[in-house]
């Protein structure tokens, strides 16, 4: 069993099929820098989701083990993170503080110095 | 003057660390930018008069440690090689203040930020300005300080603890190298001081050394022992993991230590300990080797990041390896024209980097970009002028230096000298073609960005677009203005500050080097254009298969990876130690042995023992007598076969424990 396969084991096969659709597509964005080279990638990944519809429980098993096997082969190194995510590069910088503090930025201008929202 | 070049930035960190509150947003950059601009202004006066004028200028501030030999005193020297670093630091420091204002606009610490960065500024003077290897060592253990502190800005951030203790402790290795070269140092020499230790640098040229039981050619090992700390600060393959994940750090942070000054603290120890080492032709091999590895490995490793600042961090490591790789070839001027044409196209590719960053809402993958140059045009400009000087296109800053020193590799005419001249010249290729990359994936390439991340697209505004227009002017001429000046045939400029052993000057014979070989370089950066054309923007496909090709996926990622230094460093040095930490020193010596044997041993020993002489007290005469027999005849069963058992023991031990517990009870 592969790795990205071990944290799905329990789900149904139509939910791992899902999720192994929908990690394919994030690293082949990973990969992907180009709009264009991703539309084409993703067609040809559904197009593969799509031929295998029709299988047995047995069959889709097997094939969704096959298909994370092929999703660990293309990890990518240093996938893509928005920013704000976890891992992001923004991630719990500066996390807001409570609601009853107020940060004074500059004394005699408290009103100006209300810091504007991001 | 002079002093107060060194101590206004320390004026402004104390009145932005302990007043930044009162003094706010407004206040505590206005007063930190004040002092480093006037610092940088008495800068150009001090490079006027002691550069160009030729008057260098030494001052004896104060005793620091004396006792018997060892004397270390508050002096600072302010000759060539001190003045062309004070200018450089000043300038690219006072220039980060102002784009600070602007780009930590809406962080909730920018007092604080800007008190590091002054307090950054006064320490990296503090190195450059040493008259001696202590104060050496203080400014160098400041920046590692500042630097620590700079990248765990955002401390909320676990990503940036990581780095900034990794920073930490990467240059803890090199700082003990430093460390026990300026042992060694004064081990041989009785002293200290840059002026002595040069001064007699020739006639100990000779001397060995004993070292781990091994006797070794004197200043070849103080020159490796300086180079280990050269290694560390100057992010040399080796010690070169902690730079890449020093971006954690805010980008003026990135611009200012992490490019232009700190990590080029390496390259002035070297030439400023140039007599040393002219004196170890071995250890300038060394030197040389490890540059040029660090120019080409850095520079695989950047044609495949896809971290904006990542890339131009691969690019500071490899450029570093440049300087450190020219000399080792003994060409120091030209190692140090460099580093200061360097400084200048470096803080601007890390400031337009910056520009870019925050225009895009801090998004900082290249491949969530493209297509900027219709928003951010002046941005556009300023990078485009930093990547040209950066692969050193003709005329540009970059070109008088970078060229120069793969010229003066190839004229040496050494085994070592063509490797680091070929290693070089494919490095240019490297660097040409991932400056390309990231101008046209960031700026030219079709757009790929989030939706969020246009929303409040806009250029730099003036306080960060000043900077980088000053930086962009120092990008294109300082190298031309310079050139005669600093590397110059005959040229004065230098004095004493840089010395070169008299067979060892390579700037005549690098002018009848063939001219094809002088060719290279330009052809390898032109190459490199044109892959970075072909495979990022006019063949994208074609450079997609090829990177998810097998082959291509395992290249990639070992490129990617950094040529798996980290994970090396963690299999075999990190785990293991971890393992020791835990497994060996916590849970069987701390936790076991010292339990047996240390307090809480000797406790239970004692009541258990306690427990166990109760029992004997039962009250019956024959039970005393029995005991009394058995005492008696071990004692003098002992006493007999003393021949025998004073053989097991070290009477030493009772002298140690008598003497012991006199000054116990003394105290």
């Amino acid at each position: 069993m592969s790795a990205t396969s071990v944290l799905f084991k329990d789900l149904s096969s139509k939910t791992r099929a899902l999720r192994l659709y929908r990690h394919s597509l994030k690293t082949c964005l990973s990969w992907c820098v180009m709009r264009d080279i991703f539309y084409s990638e993703r067609d040809r990944i559904r197009s593969e989701f799509e031929s295998n519809r029709s299988l047995t429980q047995s069959q889709a098993m097997k094939k969704i083990e096959e298909g994370f096997e092929t999703l660990d082969s293309y990890a990518h190194p240093d996938p893509y993170i928005v920013p704000t995510m976890y891992g992001g590069s923004k991630y719990a910088r500066n996390p807001p503080v409570p609601g009853n503090i107020h940060v004074i930025r500059d004394f005699g201008r408290e009103k100006e110095s209300v810091p504007r929202e991001a | 003057m002079y002093l107060t070049i060194l101590f206004l930035p320390l004026l402004g960190f104390l009145l932005a660390a302990s007043g930044g509150r009162f003094f706010g947003w407004r206040g505590t950059p206005l007063i930190t930018t004040f002092c480093v601009f006037l610092s940088s202004l008495f800068s150009f006066i001090a490079f006027y008069e002691v550069g160009i004028a030729g008057s260098p200028c030494y001052i004896q501030l104060a005793p620091w440690f004396t006792s018997e030999f060892f004397d270390a005193t508050w002096g600072f020297m302010f000759d060539s090689l001190t003045v062309v670093m004070l200018v450089v630091v000043t300038f690219v420091s006072t220039l980060v203040h102002i784009y600070s204002i602007s780009y930590m606009s809406e962080d909730p610490h920018l007092p604080r930020f800007m008190s590091y960065l002054s307090i950054f500024t006064f320490f990296m003077l503090m190195l450059v300005t040493a008259d001696n290897f202590i104060q050496l060592f203080f400014g160098w253990e400041g920046v590692g300080l500042a630097s620590y502190l700079l990248i765990n800005f955002w401390y909320t951030r676990l990503q940036a603890n990581k780095s900034a203790i990794k920073a930490m402790l990467v240059n803890r290795v090199g700082d003990f190298g430093l460390a026990l070269g300026i042992i060694a140092t004064f081990s041989l020499f009785k002293s200290v001081d840059f002026a002595t230790v040069f001064a007699c640098s020739a006639h100990f040229a000779e001397n060995s050394f004993i070292f781990f039981h091994l006797e070794w050619h004197a200043l070849s090992l103080i020159c490796a022992l300086l180079f280990v700390g050269a290694v560390g600060k100057s992010a040399q393959l080796g010690l070169h993991t902690w730079l890449p994940d020093a971006m954690e750090g805010p980008t003026p942070v990135s611009a200012l230590i992490h490019a232009a000054t700190m990590v080029t603290a390496g390259v002035f120890m070297i030439a400023r300990c140039s007599p040393l080492f002219e004196q170890a032709p071995q250890t300038l091999i060394l030197v040389t080797v490890t540059g040029a590895l660090t120019a080409f490995f850095a520079a695989t490793t950047g044609v495949v990041q896809n971290d904006l600042k990542r890339v131009i961090a691969y690019s500071t490591c490899s450029q570093l390896g440049y300087m450190v790789f020219a000399c080792g070839i003994s060409q120091y001027a030209v190692g140090v024209f460099h580093l200061m044409n360097h400084a200048f196209f470096k803080a601007l590719l890390f400031l337009s980097a910056g520009a870019v960053i925050h225009a895009l809402a801090d998004e900082q993958d290249m491949r969530k970009m493209g297509g900027t140059i219709k928003v951010l045009p002046f941005t556009y400009s300023m990078m485009f002028i930093g990547s040209l000087a950066l692969i050193g296109f003709p005329f540009l800053t970059g070109f008088y230096s970078k060229d120069v020193i793969l010229e003066v590799a190839y004229a040496k005419y050494t085994v070592a000298g063509t490797f680091t001249y070929w290693l070089g010249a494919v490095s240019a290729l490297f660097t040409s073609y991932y400056s390309f990359r990231l101008l046209f994936l960031t700026f030219i390439g079709p757009v790929n960005s989030l939706k969020d991340s246009l929303k409040h697209v806009h250029d730099a505004p003036f306080l960060m677009g000043f900077p980088l227009f000053l930086l962009a002017f120092g990008s294109i001429f300082v190298g031309y203005l310079a050139k005669d000046m600093m590397i110059g045939m005959g040229t004065q400029f230098w004095g004493n500050a840089l010395f070169m052993g008299p067979d060892h000057g390579l700037l005549v014979e690098s002018e009848y080097i063939p001219q094809a070989i002088k060719y290279i370089p330009i052809l390898f950066s032109f190459l490199g254009f044109l892959f970075a054309l072909n495979l990022n923007l006019l063949g994208a496909s074609f450079s997609y298969s090829l990177k998810t090709s097998t082959f291509g996926r395992t290249l990639y990622i070992f490129l990617n990876k950094r040529w798996l230094f980290d994970k090396m460093y963690t299999d075999f040095v990190a785990l293991p130690a971890l393992f020791f930490g835990y497994n060996v020193s916590f849970k069987t010596l701390d936790k076991g042995l010292l339990e047996i044997v240390g307090p809480a041993g000797v406790i239970q020993t004692v009541s258990q023992g306690g427990r166990q002489l109760r029992k004997m007290q039962s009250g019956l005469i024959y039970h005393y007598a029995f005991i009394m027999l058995c005492s008696l005849t071990f004692l003098i069963a002992f006493v007999g076969l003393w021949d025998f058992f004073s053989f097991f023991v070290e009477t030493h031990l009772y002298f140690i424990a008598a003497t012991t517990l006199v000054f116990s009870a003394d105290s």
